[in-house]
C-alpha cells in the first residue's frame, strides 16, 4: 500500500507527458498534411483571348488554387487593376492563369525569331555552296579503295585495340583515346586491329560513334586527308561543311544584329 | 513446513518509474494512432475535389534563351481545373524539348506553349550553328532588356504606362 501514491504520481506524469507530446506532434502533423492546399486566389481568363486583345474586368476572373500550384509568373487578383486596359501579347485560354508575361513582348525573343529567320536561309545557301564543290574536290583527291584493310591475320593473342572515351564521327583518332583489351577466342574475328597495329590506326578518322570500350574494326576508319570510301568522303566534308555553316552563321547574325541596332544610334 | 518468503516490496522511486513509463506509453500508443488517423483525415480533406494530372514544369527557374531538356523539365501533376490546351502535357514534351523559353519560367511553374519559341522550319539541335549565333548575337544586343525572373516582369508590368 505504500508504494500506491507513488504507482498514481508515476502514471499520472507519464499520462500528462506522453499526451501533451502527443498532442503537440498531432497538430503539427496535421499541419503539414494541409500544408500547401490552402487555396490561394489567382486572375484567370474568363474567355478564350487573343493576343493584341485588350483586358477588362468582364474577361477575366478569379479562382482559388492549392498554393503549391501558385507560382511568381500568376497575377493576383489585388494586382489585377495592373493589367486591366492592357494589350495581351500572348493568347490565353479560359480557365489559363493570367501570367505577367503576357502583356510583355520580350524584345529578345521576336529579334531572336528575327534573326533566325533571316540567317537561316543564308547558311543553307552557303551549305549549298560549299558542299559539292568540296565533296567533288575530295572525292578527287581520293585514294581508290584497294581491296581489304590492312588486317592480315586475326590476332591470335586476342589483345586488339579499343577506344577510352567517347569519339565521334570525324574524330581523328589520337594514341591518347586508345587502349588495347584481350578479347576471348569467340571475338576473335580479321575485323577487329591487332594491338600490334596501333600505331597505324592513330592519325584516321573515325566514321562512326564509339563510346569507351567498343572495340576499334578497320570499316569505321578511313584516311583523314586522302579518303578511300564515300562514309570518309562525306566525313572529311562534312566537318568543312559545318566549319563553312558556323562561320556563315555567325557573319549572318552579326550584320543582321548590327543592322538592327544601327537607327538607334544613329541620330 | 517452511512459510514462502514475504514478495520483496519494490522502492517507491522504481514504481513511480515504471508506472510513469507504463502511462506514457499506453497514452503514446494510442495518441500515436489517432494523430495519424487524423492527419490522414486532414490531407484527405484537403485534397477533396483537386483531380491531378501530369504537366511538363520546369526543373529549376528557367531564363529566356534557356533550351528546353530533359534536364530542365520535369513531369507534377496539377489539378485538371487548371490545365488547359495552352498547357504542355508530357505527352507533347518532344514538341518542346530543344527548343528556347522566350519568358522566364520559375522552377515548379507549369510550361506553356507560349512561353516556348517555335519557329516554323527550325530545330535549334538540328541547326545549332544558327542558334548559337542568333542566341549569342542577339542576347549581347539586348541583354539589358530582358526581364530574368518573372519579378522582375511583374515590375516591368506594373510601370507600363497606361495605353
Amino acid at each position: 500500500m505504500k508504494s500506491l501514491p507513488f504507482a498514481l504520481a508515476g502514471v499520472l506524469l507519464g499520462v500528462s507527458v506522453s499526451g501533451a507530446l502527443g498532442i503537440s506532434a498531432g497538430l503539427e502533423k496535421m499541419r503539414a498534411a494541409r500544408q500547401g492546399w490552402q487555396l490561394v486566389p489567382v486572375v484567370v481568363a474568363a474567355v478564350d483571348l487573343k493576343a493584341g486583345d485588350v483586358v477588362s474586368m468582364e474577361v477575366i476572373s478569379q479562382r482559388a488554387i492549392p498554393e503549391q500550384f501558385v507560382g511568381p509568373s500568376m497575377v493576383r487578383p489585388d494586382e489585377a487593376s495592373f493589367i486591366v486596359d492592357r494589350r495581351l501579347t500572348t493568347p490565353l485560354l479560359a480557365g489559363d492563369a493570367v501570367l505577367w508575361a503576357s502583356f510583355l513582348d520580350p524584345p529578345w525573343a521576336s529579334a531572336f525569331s528575327a534573326c533566325v529567320t533571316h540567317v537561316k536561309p543564308l547558311v543553307d545557301a552557303r551549305a549549298t555552296e560549299v558542299e559539292p564543290p568540296r565533296l567533288d574536290a575530295v572525292k578527287a583527291n581520293a585514294r581508290s579503295f584497294d581491296g581489304p584493310p590492312p588486317a592480315l591475320d586475326v590476332p591470335p593473342d586476342g589483345r586488339v585495340v579499343t577506344v577510352r572515351r567517347t569519339l565521334h564521327e570525324g574524330d581523328v583518332l589520337q594514341d591518347s583515346d586508345l587502349a588495347v583489351v584481350t578479347v576471348p577466342p569467340l571475338l576473335r574475328v580479321v575485323s577487329l586491329v591487332p594491338a600490334s597495329e596501333r600505331p597505324l590506326v592513330v592519325g584516321a578518322r573515325l566514321l562512326v560513334e564509339l563510346e569507351p570500350g567498343d572495340l576499334l574494326r578497320w570499316q569505321m576508319l578511313d584516311d583523314a586527308e586522302a579518303p578511300s570510301t564515300v562514309a570518309g568522303c562525306e566525313a572529311t566534308v562534312g566537318l568543312d561543311l559545318a566549319a563553312a555553316r558556323t562561320e556563315a552563321a555567325r557573319a549572318a547574325a552579326k550584320q543582321w544584329v548590327d543592322r538592327q541596332h544601327q537607327p538607334k544610334d544613329t541620330p | 513446513m517452511t512459510p514462502s518468503p514475504p514478495p520483496a516490496k519494490l522502492p517507491g522511486p522504481v514504481v513511480f518509474l515504471i508506472s510513469f513509463f507504463l502511462g506514457s506509453g499506453c497514452v503514446g500508443l494510442v495518441g500515436g494512432a489517432a494523430a495519424w488517423t487524423l492527419a490522414k483525415r486532414a490531407e484527405l480533406n484537403a485534397r477533396r475535389g483537386w483531380y491531378l494530372v501530369p504537366v511538363v514544369v520546369a526543373a529549376k527557374d528557367l531564363t529566356p534563351g534557356t533550351l528546353v531538356t530533359m534536364e530542365t523539365v520535369t513531369q507534377r501533376s496539377i489539378p485538371e481545373q487548371f490545365v488547359t490546351d495552352s498547357t504542355v502535357k508530357p505527352d507533347s514534351v518532344k514538341d518542346v524539348i530543344g527548343r528556347p523559353v522566350t519568358s522566364p519560367v520559375a522552377a515548379g511553374e507549369a510550361l506553356r506553349w507560349s512561353l516556348v519559341s517555335r519557329i516554323e522550319g527550325f530545330i535549334p539541335v538540328k541547326h545549332g550553328e544558327v542558334f548559337d549565333a542568333c542566341a549569342d548575337e542577339v542576347g549581347r544586343r539586348w541583354a539589358g532588356d530582358v526581364d530574368q525572373t518573372p519579378a522582375a516582369q511583374r515590375a516591368r508590368v506594373r510601370r507600363l504606362e497606361a495605353p
